[in-house]
């Protein structure tokens, strides 16, 4: 299965150097913020292949950082920057997120490691053995919890309401199905995480690679004009 | 702007709509899970 991340991660990687080459073009704060998302679920699946190779505590809390905690929420602050019209607030929310992931950085990176660390087995999933060998104290769980909660809601909300604004204005066929696509690309990652919690670790590794592959089809999707005409036409 | 519009085939006006539902019932969906376990409610 160590195949899948290895995937994931090209797909990533391709992904945030897309959306950052756009972000020099256009300078949109909500591609910056989708960069950062991106590099970091990158980061995430890169650090899932390492530990399919060997064991390594310091890539163990990047993972968990990266991945669990803060990927969702910045991805969700690119798509806030884009729907609030107010610039202060979406700003204040990232220096606000700003904040926490430094706090989350700083918490996560100095938990202890429990002594199931040296019964680590490469051959099964990090997600079905993190939590016996990181100690995760009450904080780092809320903050993991608050914050993919806050990053789901905006994502995949986000793109839910925009989809819905186009179709229901029925303009920009491409972007309402590059919209859809995304929103379903975001929820597979977050699914993912909710099968670790229903005991079906083995499902996280698709999902990510799925919510990658959606989610940059629907980036391309949302972003190309298309120079005829897209939709289908009713013949009556 | 007007090139911009499109007029949804008859299949299309069902199924966008049922996608949006779908979408939307797995957002409340995963938020229910993410938020349960803030309260310590596990599946194992």
């Amino acid at each position: 299965m160590h195949y899948i991340p290895i995937l994931s991660t090209l797909v990533t990687f391709a992904f945030a150097v897309a959306v950052f080459r756009r972000y020099l073009l256009r300078r949109g704060p909500h591609l910056l913020m989708w960069t950062i998302g991106l590099f970091l679920y990158g980061i995430g699946t890169l650090s899932e292949v390492i530990l399919g190779l060997a064991f390594s505590s310091l890539v163990l809390k990047f993972w968990y950082l990266c991945g669990a905690v803060l990927t969702a929420a910045w991805l969700g602050q690119g798509t806030l920057h884009l729907l609030v019209r107010r610039r202060g607030v979406a700003w204040t929310l990232t220096g606000i997120l700003a904040g926490i992931s430094i706090l989350a950085g700083a918490l996560v990176l100095t938990a202890p490691l429990t002594s199931a660390s040296t019964a680590y087995q490469v051959s099964q999933p990090i997600s079905s053995q993190y939590q016996n060998i990181l100690s995760r104290s009450g904080l780092i769980i809320a903050l993991t919890i608050v914050l993919n909660i806050y990053g789901t809601l905006a994502l995949v909300g986000g793109a839910i309401y925009s989809a819905y604004i186009f179709w229901r204005k029925r303009v920009l066929f491409h972007r309402m199905i590059g919209n859809i696509l995304i929103a379903a690309g975001a929820l597979a990652p977050a699914m993912g995480g909710s099968f670790i919690k229903m005991g079906l670790p083995d499902w996280m590794y698709m999902t990510e690679l799925v919510g990658a592959v959606l989610m940059y089809i629907g980036f391309q999707q949302a972003t190309t004009v298309p120079s005829v005409e897209p939709a289908p036409v009713s013949s009556h | 702007m007007n090139s911009k519009r499109f007029r949804p085939s008859a299949w299309l006006k069902w199924l966008v709509p049922l996608l949006l539902a779908v979408l939307l019932l797995g957002l409340f969906t995963t938020l229910a899970i993410i938020g349960m376990s803030l309260f310590g409610i596990k599946f194992e």
